[in-house]
């Protein structure tokens, strides 16, 4: 087995003072992965505090952090953001798990160093780094129903040089759903009779690549590439009354970055990175639920390149100052089989951003930041907003680590928002979000409870008004979104671990006709999750997860409500020798018919088993 | 004479009405078993039944006429008593064990019914003695406000729309009966059958009035009954469909309440503004006009319409003339005097577009 050694640092992240040390954090590792066995990034983040995994729109997983949507959640990889300009929406699946170290959830407005758009927070991707003199990784896992999922990994360190190639190809035919699946009220429209769900098939291929190298003790070049390439049906809904029979033919991300960082001085490092993401998808309609004939193909083509500047400086031992600079460029081309070319729009956005950070004593610091952040591009005109965040962070010792916060932030409207063919506005303005935190975070031995309360007061909220048919994007009413996260957990004697979160979220929006606070749709009111992990004699070890989700609302403002459910997963593991871990285990264990969006009713009980290879 | 009397009756039962106060109904309500006012017996008290309690109290006409008014049993009909009489019009009678549809009932009791001719539940030849007629349902006063707005009614049409054409995750229907439409709706797709075109359906729901392109807006446009708390029962399915009412735009203009929620058919109709949907195309709309382009309005293609047919059909007639059947539907009238008060069409599918021979 390769030895740990130590490894090149991820030459293009930013390290951000204000994240270190104001937001809720929850850090995903190597542990966790490993022992989790999970095959999809959704499925790690469903376990995280202030986090709601849900079906979307298209067919994905969507992540909701503390009552925003996936639009207000800055996805970054090694600091470098993943742009999908149009929707504002990453697919989290498109990155392979084998690549990477870390995952990062930074719950609260995003740092002033990552510009504008994570008014939710940020989810840090961090890939995996190289083992000298080299290491690899194989891991398949089979469910039912023709699920397979390989992930082949290797990495090598030579002298100053160092690669890590990871890949991952998954099939699977479908999920089943529950045993007490019911379609409902009686109709005329049973296209689901229970077993596999319609049209939930799904094939995913990715490849990674990263190679690094290491130029004296001061100087560090590193090259990061990303591909993935997914098609999945869109199973239809069980409830509408035409449901639209849709596939994803593609959905295709590329991305690549490279950069180098240099220190200038003992106290000074600095870097700069050059990045592009590409992310196109493909979406038909057919006739039927057999893919039998194709009515309407939609293309979506995106392309963003951009560039980062980052530079940190440590003033004193008392002070440190981060500054940042980036810039994209970003373009779309949308178009159907119907109409031809529909929009191609551009977007441009720049950001400069200071941070710092000041000890007032050994217990008591403060951390201020300030952005200025532009939009400009198509039909456009300059947008600047001045966005500044900042707080106080006291160590009480025997009561932990106390903070509070407050920030202004924006998210500028997206593509989509502002340009699609029917719906765009042009005239639509950022929404506006100030944030106030507190929170605290307790340490001891093996012990931890971190508690984080929050209120986010969202102005200019964008959204479609008019009827579901006919709908417009305007800054159409203001949102106040608040809550409470717990994180707790504890490691016991004999190695049983407990990790166990609780949020509640209160989400509401202004209704503009009757002026009434209604409820946004898709938020559950209460949250629990938690994993208890359990070694058991002869090296075996049990892992159970559960997560229950309140009702939530369909619509905004709806009286009508998704069920709540709770789900339990258990899962066992055994080493075969020192490169093998066998693992098998049941998800939903309960068998719970349980819906995430109206009409979307997900996983019944379903068996899983597999084997990592690791040298 | 009689209209003299006719005027004390109304000022007798105004002011019966007027003090039909929650607590009034609550305290002479405890007295009654039978259904006060309800002279021939058929579960309403209607307006006509009224007057008769009153001229009883006015010693016009006799107890005899009309005993059940008579609740405490003493020969005479006080003003209590009509008020149990008014309450029994506004929340009606009891019902019969054995009836299994819900019965309608007056949201708000402050709600005198007028002098004139009333739209009150009358009996009809339906199962349910207080189902209301989709004509009376859709009744309006002159500015255009439903005259139940906010009651809960029972009426039953046709279907002349599919769910699912006009909203797929909304029940967005049309029932008629006669020359008169309303629309059905439900918010959500999920706890409503899919109730086809041709069906004849039976609703308990509330009378609202709204804005069709925006849900949540409360204006003088299609009166609907919204069944989202109420009932719905398919009484008969395959009926055949009516037949469109034949108008020009300009009856639109001017009579455009009347045929809302209808179906109609105009002769002769071109596109004077905006372009043919297309497949993948959302929810689309054009102006047309039967004269020239004097009247004008919109028609509108809900997504759902936008088939192949639909538009290789539209495509063949570009902007040559064609007869059209479709539903009125009335968008908020003070968005735009000049189209036609907010009256438009909706197609319902290719067969609704014919080009012109």
């Amino acid at each position: 087995m390769a030895d740990d050694v130590p490894t090149l640092k991820n030459v293009v992240v930013r390290a951000s003072l204000l994240d270190e040390n104001l937001p809720a954090r929850t850090v995903i590792g190597p542990e966790e992965f490993t022992s989790s066995n999970k095959s999809q990034l959704s499925n790690e983040l469903e376990l995280t505090p202030g986090l709601n995994v849900r079906v979307g729109g298209r067919g994905e997983p969507r992540i909701d952090m503390r009552g925003y949507d996936q639009r207000s959640i800055l996805f970054t990889l090694n600091g470098v953001p993943i742009i999908e300009p149009y929707n504002g929406i990453t697919n989290p699946n498109l990155f392979p798990l084998d690549a990477l170290a870390e995952v990062e959830t930074v719950r609260g407005p995003s740092s002033t160093l990552y510009g504008p758009n994570g008014v939710a927070g940020t989810i840090k991707l961090t890939t995996a780094e190289a083992r000298a003199p080299f290491g690899a990784s194989l891991t398949t896992l089979w469910r039912e129903h023709d699920f397979w999922d390989v992930r082949p990994s290797g990495s090598t360190r030579v002298g100053p040089w160092s690669a890590v190639v990871a890949g991952r190809y998954l099939s699977s035919d479908g999920f089943p759903l529950s045993g007490s699946f019911d379609d409902r009220p009686p109709t005329r429209r049973r296209l689901e009779n229970g077993g596999l769900r319609l049209n939930s098939d799904q094939e995913y291929g990715s490849a990674f690549a990263d190679v690094g190298y290491q130029l004296g003790d001061a100087t560090q070049l590193r090259a990061t590439y990303v591909f993935s390439n997914v098609s999945f049906g869109l199973p239809p809904s069980t409830t509408q009354f035409l449901p639209q029979f849709l596939r994803s033919d593609r959905e295709e991300l590329q991305h690549v970055h490279t950069g180098i960082e240099h220190r200038i001085a003992p106290n000074v490092r600095t870097g700069v990175t050059l990045f592009y993401s590409g992310y196109d998808t493909t979406e038909a309609q057919y006739d039927s639920p057999s893919y039998d004939q194709r009515i309407l193909t939609t293309w979506v083509d995106t392309n963003a390149v951009g560039a980062i500047s980052h530079t940190a400086i440590d003033l004193s031992t008392r002070q440190a100052l981060a500054v940042a600079l980036q810039g994209w460029w970003s373009e779309a081309d949308v178009s159907n089989s119907s109409r031809g070319g529909l929009v191609q729009p551009d977007i441009e956005t720049v950001s400069s951003g200071v941070e710092h950070v000041f000890y007032l004593t050994d217990w008591a610091w403060t951390v201020t930041g300030f952005s200025l952040d532009l939009q400009t591009g198509s039909a456009r005109s300059a947008d600047w907003q001045p966005n500044p965040q900042g707080g106080v962070v006291v160590d009480t010792g025997v009561a932990g680590t106390a903070r509070a916060a407050i920030s202004r932030k924006v998210r500028f409207p997206t593509m989509r928002e502002l340009f699609d063919p029917r719906q765009g506005n042009t005239g639509l303005n950022p929404e506006t979000v100030l944030t106030f935190e507190v929170g605290d975070r307790f340490q001891r031995g093996p012990v931890y409870l971190e508690l984080s309360l929050y209120r986010s007061e969202v102005t200019d909220l964008i959204d479609a008004n008019g009827a579901s048919d006919d709908q417009r994007n305007v800054n159409l009413n203001d949102a106040v979104l608040q809550g409470i996260e717990v994180a707790a957990g504890a490691i016991a004697p004999l190695g049983v671990r407990l990790d166990a979160n609780y949020t509640f979220l209160d989400a509401t929006a202004k209704n503009p006709v009757t002026g009434s606070w209604d409820r946004i749709q898709n938020r559950p009111r209460h949250r629990f999750n938690g994993i208890l992990r359990v070694p058991l004699p002869y090296q075996f070890a049990v892992r159970l997860e559960g997560i229950y989700a309140s009702s939530h609302a369909d619509q905004l403002g709806s009286s009508v409500t998704v069920d709540g459910f709770g789900l339990f997963n258990a899962q066992l593991s055994r080493p075969l020798g020192p490169f093998l871990v066998l693992f098998g285990g049941v998800n939903n264990l309960l068998d719970q018919d349980y819906d995430q969006k109206l009409g979307q009713p997900q996983s019944g009980r379903w068996g899983f088993a597999g084997l990592r290879a690791t040298y | 004479m009689k209209s003299a009397f006719d005027c004390a009756s109304i000022a007798l039962l105004a002011a019966a009405v007027a003090f039909t106060s929650p607590h009034a109904q609550r305290a002479l309500a405890a007295d009654t078993t039978a259904c006060p006012g309800d002279c021939n017996s058929d579960g309403a008290v209607t307006i006509n039944e009224l007057i008769v309690g009153v001229n009883i109290a006015l010693e016009i006409e006799p107890v005899t006429t009309c005993p059940v008014f008579d609740a405490s049993g003493d020969g005479t009909v006080t003003v209590n008593e009509i008020i149990l009489g008014v309450n029994a019009s506004l929340n009606h009678c009891p019902l019969p064990a054995a009836t299994e549809t819900p019965k309608p009932q007056a949201t708000s009791p402050t709600e005198a019914p007028s002098a004139t001719p009333s739209p009150m539940p009358t009996a009809t030849a339906t199962p349910d003695p207080d189902q209301v007629p989709v004509s009376d349902v859709i009744a309006r006063d002159a500015a255009g406000v439903a005259v139940h707005i906010g009651e809960t009614v029972t009426t039953e049409g046709v279907l002349t729309v599919s769910a699912g054409i006009f909203a797929n995750n909304k029940l967005k229907v049309f029932a008629q009966e006669g020359l008169a439409g309303v629309m059905v709706y439900h918010e959500t797709s999920s706890q409503v059958p899919a109730f086809q075109a041709g069906d004849r359906l039976q609703v308990h729901g509330v009378v609202r009035q709204q804005d069709p392109t925006s849900d949540a807006n409360r204006a003088i446009g299609t009166v609907i009954v919204d069944v989202t708390h109420g009932s719905w029962q398919v009484l008969s399915s395959n009926n055949p469909q009516p037949s469109p009412q034949q108008v020009t735009l300009q009856t639109l203009k001017t009579d455009g309440t009347r045929y809302t929620g209808a179906v109609v058919g105009v002769a002769d109709v071109r596109k004077v503004a905006g372009n043919w949907p297309k497949v993948g195309d959302k929810s689309t709309q054009v102006t047309i006009s039967d004269d020239g382009g004097v009247t004008q309005t919109i028609l509108r293609f809900q997504r759902n319409t936008i088939t192949e047919p639909m538009a290789a059909k539209l495509d063949a007639i570009g902007d040559g003339p064609f007869t059209l059947s479709g539903i009125v539907v009335q968008d908020d009238p003070s968005t735009d005097g000049t189209l036609l008060h907010g009256f438009e069409i909706w197609v319902r599918g290719a067969d609704d577009i014919q080009p012109a021979s």
